[in-house]
């Protein structure tokens, strides 16, 4: 694109003709046809707890229809909506109750997860010490080690040794943790790619390591610490198991716990499942939208090119 | 004036409950009931409670999905409730490993023990000692739709002939649907010819003639008769039963509730087996109440189970709650006895056989519905697949039978092992004295950097680091189900396990015509493994990038596209991974229709290694690029626009600038990324087990997924942490690959 039609472009500021022009783009039908595949599995989710009723009927196709009604007999809408599904999941369980404990425990987690690998990764980015590579690797290796089986010898240790079952502190330090090696690698990842020379005149200037930290790095680093906050949010908002371990008290339990709930062995309730489910992504979706201010925050110096 | 009296209603309140807490001692008791059941149950804990002062129980539901695995980590630590409500099938391995479970012989009386029939005490007994007193059963019987079908087939021939009638397999619809590849359904036909999986003697006999004959008459009804859906499972029974789609279906009581209002429906006892002329005997599982070894008060823990299945218990579980009671008394119950339904289970029971409680029962399940799906598909003969299956499962037998006698052994902690902590103290001292000066040096010179890192570093030991410990000690063991408990250096095995799994080079099985990859080999898995996260990887950082590249300058609609496209992130993927199993169903599935709307060949999508493969990577793939766009979008905000300013303005492409500017700068941000979503990937449990499932008969299970297998299937622990220490040490040598690679690309530069 050259610079005489971006000059044309500023000089017609028009907001339908940009519409019209976005629409018209490959990246607009990129995104529409990506934006259809995501959605399509989530319709079937959408109305099964829409529908009130436990299982899905099944799609059935008339043979002498024509192919675009056949493709629309595809489309996955219920019969009838009702909210039935949701208000049972309301009300047959203090669903409400877990949501909270489970956005105290995510929250907390994100904010340990945070600061633990904040500091962490500043130092693994910025100073050259003895055992800098070898740190990262113990990250690393953490991931790799399959979590079905860390299950008893964490048992061990946050229940027995540590006394922390039946309390959320238990599950925050254990999700932190969990977290803490993503967090990390990306961070520092992130943090790489600020330049040294502001931190290299505050350090000249007099400014303590402390101070560069937290009043230029910290917030240059905003779109990262987002991207990492999210991740630490999502590995405490979803996980099920530990959960289900180390709480023995219905009004302790978190939010995945419940929903499962709705599943077992023989008889399942999908479609409490999906209205749970939905229900459960709702906070997550609010938490993103308020981020994504802070993952667009680098375009004002990009704002001019189209 | 009035919150005063507030304060004073809720001070009182306290003291009461403070006075109730003291009153009593409390009794734990887990259970996974929810619904009418549960309400049911914890109205009677409550009764109970307020019936006298000495015992307070105290419930605590636990979801299924998490519940064994709760018990099974809490009870042998001493720690857990007094008492829990389990299905009776996990009975054997838990009374063999010891400290989950306490016979309850001493506590009670002749007079309890009448109350059940004697099918439901069998079950609960496990080597000739009693653990628990059964609460309910729960077994299929035929449910009909009585629009369609008015009387109760007395026989097989007559309930295939009249499927056959009802059968229209183009119009999606079918004579009987059950699931009929899950070893429980096919316990029914199983059992009807005769002993079921274990002779007498409790030894696995399971391609003797009567086992073959029932596999046998399971493919003339899937393959020759045509009365049955591919791929079954119990959520696509229950949709076909609520259309009218099917006319009988085999299930249980668990199905009544999700049966659809306007569907007319009868429950009838399985017929006879017209081949064997005995009664399709299905197998029942019965939930018992069991009582844990570490209770303080056993007695008053055996007084509460006695008091939940009395009569009067029983039935109000059956009334309220729906259940079918093990105390039979109830049946007499006026609400009861009228109950066809109920009543109709309640006759089931008579032949019902309860689930083989044997340890080796659960090593049963999983196999045998590989080997049913596999015949029933026609990919092997049912004599031939029987055969083969019984001589796997002997060697995995025989391998927990060797740990048993070895735990028998009381074996000495052999001399040498002292060496091993001698060792290690004195490697310590002398790394200690070679490095004292570096060390301190470089706590000198980079104080600050290790403050930095030590809290995060502090944390991974603890909880990282120990249970890899752990894991590593284990893998040095043979530790089973069976001598879990025994000292460690009685199980220690050296090197064995890592030997068994690299050293497996037993690629094929079978002779001649039958002769077929081993999909149980470590080589196979690890081919497999490497192509799943290989193409995952590929495809999920591609399809991101070029998603995150399309967002990230101004667009109409942008903020609305990234919302849509993290959703799948935001979503629970258990969810989402079993609707896209759903989509992938070879005959209901969407997919499927859809290329069928489009004029194409359906696929079945789990008979071939290739196409359930491909339904895994699309599953995963699909819940991989919401975050590695997220990730990416995060990395192009860290790249200054003027860049790019200036290459325009120097008249470079825009394939130009990706290359030269977009790709190299987004690599800090991307390598870390590829790095850990390999291992992710490596590693990733959750779709290849809720979507294929390793389909077709185990050839796409990866490492991870396997070592699970072996470890909570075949109950081989040792086997699966030396599984799990060969995915670390893989991965750790990718991760060094990786890095160095990088590391030489950057010098390059």
């Amino acid at each position: 694109m050259n610079a005489a039609i971006a000059g044309i472009k500023r000089v017609v500021p028009s907001r339908s003709a940009r519409v019209v022009r976005d629409i018209f783009s490959w990246r607009f039908v990129l995104l529409m046809f990506a934006s259809l595949i995501v959605l399509y599995p989530l319709l079937w989710v959408v109305s099964l707890a829409f529908s009130g009723q436990q299982s899905l009927t099944l799609v059935r196709l008339a043979d002498d229809a024509s192919v675009a009604q056949q493709l629309l007999a595809l489309v996955p809408l219920p019969e009838q909506w009702t909210l039935d599904n949701f208000r049972a999941v309301l009300t047959e369980q203090p669903f409400l109750r877990w949501l909270g404990n489970s956005l105290v425990v995510a929250f907390a987690t994100t904010l340990v997860g945070l600061s633990l690998s904040c500091t962490a990764a500043y130092a693994f980015s910025r100073f050259r010490f003895a055992g800098r590579r070898r740190g990262m690797m113990l990250f690393l290796i953490s991931q790799m080690f399959p979590a079905v089986l860390m299950l008893i010898p964490l048992y061990v240790i946050v229940v027995q040794w540590l006394g922390l079952g039946n309390s959320w502190l238990g599950l925050i330090l254990v999700y932190s943790i969990t977290a803490l090696p993503f967090c990390v690698w990306m961070l520092k990842g992130y943090f790489d790619t600020l330049p040294y020379e502001i931190e290299e005149s505050a350090l000249l200037e007099g400014a303590s390591r402390w101070t560069i930290f937290t009043r230029i790095i910290l917030p240059l680093a905003r779109p990262a610490i987002a991207v990492t906050g999210l991740f630490a949010f999502m590995t405490a908002w979803n996980e099920f198991i530990l959960a289900s371990i180390f709480m023995d008290d219905e009004s302790l339990y978190t939010v995945p716990v419940g929903l499962r709930f709705f599943v077992s062995d023989y008889a399942s309730e999908w479609g409490l499942f999906a209205a749970g489910s939905i229900l459960v992504s709702l906070p997550v979706m609010l938490l993103f939208l308020t981020l994504q201010r802070f993952l667009v925050s680098g375009l004002a110096a990009g704002a001019v090119k189209g | 004036m009035l919150r005063s009296a507030h304060f004073l209603r809720l001070f009182l309140l306290l003291l009461m409950c403070a006075g109730q807490a003291n009153a009593g001692e409390i009794l734990n008791l887990w259970h996974g009931y929810r619904g009418a059941e549960r309400a049911a149950f914890e109205q009677l804990i409550d009764d109970y409670n307020r019936g006298q002062s000495d015992i307070q129980v105290k419930a605590l539901a636990v979801p299924f999905g998490g519940y064994a695995d709760k018990l099974s980590a809490a009870l042998p630590r001493g720690q857990g409730p007094d008492l829990f409500v389990f299905a009776h099938d996990r009975l054997g391995g838990w009374a063999s490993a010891g400290h989950t479970v306490a016979p309850i012989d001493h506590y009670v009386g002749d007079g309890v023990l009448r109350r059940f029939p004697p099918n439901l005490i069998a079950a609960m007994t496990f080597g000739g000692e009693l653990y628990g007193l059964p609460l309910a059963f729960k077994s299929p019987a035929l449910i009909l739709n009585t629009d369609l079908v008015r009387t109760a087939p007395a026989s097989t021939d007559a309930m295939v002939a009249e499927a056959r009638r009802h059968t229209d397999r183009k119009a999606g619809r079918f004579g009987l649907a059950y699931s009929y590849t899950e070893p429980f359904f096919h316990g029914a036909l199983m059992n009807s010819f005769g002993a079921g999986p274990f002779d007498r003697g409790g030894n696995l006999d399971l391609d003797n003639r009567a086992n073959i004959e029932s596999v046998e008459m399971l493919v003339r009804w899937v393959r020759d008769e045509r009365i049955l859906p591919d791929e079954p499972s119990s959520t696509l029974v229950t949709s076909l039963f609520n259309q009218g789609r099917a006319a009988m279906v085999i299930s249980g009581p668990w199905m009544l509730g999700e049966i659809a209002p306007g569907v007319n429906y009868r429950v009838v006892p399985l017929p006879i087996n017209s081949q064997s002329g005995l009664p399709l005997a299905p197998w029942v599982a019965v939930e018992g109440l069991f009582l844990s070894p570490w209770s303080k008060n056993p007695a008053a823990a055996v007084a509460v189970m006695d008091y939940l299945t009395s009569r009067s218990a029983a039935e109000k579980m059956g009334i309220q709650g729906g259940q079918l009671p093990a105390n039979i008394s109830a049946f007499e119950h006026p609400r009861i006895a009228t109950d066809d339904t109920a009543m109709a289970f309640r006759r089931q029971l008579e032949v019902a056989v309860p689930i083989p409680n044997l340890p080796a029962m659960t090593l049963v399940w999983v196999p045998l519905e590989n080997a049913l799906k596999k015949v029933v598909k026609g990919a092997a003969q049912p004599e031939a697949e029987m055969h083969q299956l019984q001589r796997q499962l002997s060697v995995d037998l025989a391998r927990l039978e060797r740990s048993r006698t070895r735990g028998n052994i009381p074996a000495q902690m052999p001399a040498w092992l002292w060496l091993v902590p001698l060792a290690l103290v004195l490697l310590a001292l002398w790394a200690w004295r070679r490095y004292r000066k570096p060390l301190a040096a470089g706590w000198q010179a980079n104080r600050t950097a290790y403050l930095y890192v030590l809290p995060a570093m502090l944390g991974m030991l603890v909880l990282v680091f120990f249970p890899l410990l752990y894991g590593l000690l284990l893998s040095f063991t043979d530790t089973t189900v069976f001598n879990e408990y025994t000292p460690l250096w009685s199980r220690f095995v050296g090197l064995d396990n890592y030997a068994a799994i690299l050293g497996d080079f037993h690629l094929w099985r079978g002779q001649g015509s039958d002769r077929s990859i081993d999909f149980d080999n470590f080589y196979w898995t690890l081919l497999i493994t490497i192509l799943w996260t290989a193409s995952n990887v590929t495809l999920a950082v591609g399809l991101a990038l070029v998603l995150a590249l399309a967002l990230d300058k101004p667009i109409f609609g942008r903020s609305g596209f990234r919302l849509i496209l993290i959703l799948p992130w935001a979503i629970p993927n258990y969810i989402t991974a079993l609707v896209w199993k759903g989509m992938f169903h070879p005959q209901f599935g969407v997919i499927n229709q859809a290329l069928q709307v489009l004029g194409l060949a359906p696929v079945a999508w789990f008979d071939s290694i290739g196409a359930s493969f491909v339904t895994g990577l699309v599953t995963n793939v699909w819940l991989s690029i919401p975050f590695m766009m997220v990730v990416i979008l995060g990395g192009l905000q860290s790249i200054p626009r003027e860049l790019y300013e200036v290459a325009r303005v120097e008249g470079a492409g825009r394939w130009f600038q990706f290359r030269a500017i977009t790709l190299p700068l987004l690599k800090p941000v991307l390598i870390p990324a590829v790095i850990l979503s390999v291992v992710w990937t490596f590693n990733m449990f959750n779709v290849i087990y809720l979507v294929s499932d390793g389909a077709p008969a185990g050839a796409n299970d990866i490492l991870i997924t396997k070592a699970f297998r072996i470890g909570f299937e075949k109950y081989q622990y040792a086997y699966a942490a030396a599984y799990s220490m060969v995915i670390l040490a893989l991965l750790f040598c990718y991760a060094l690959w990786q890095m160095r690679l990088s590391r030489t690309l950057e010098v390059a530069r």
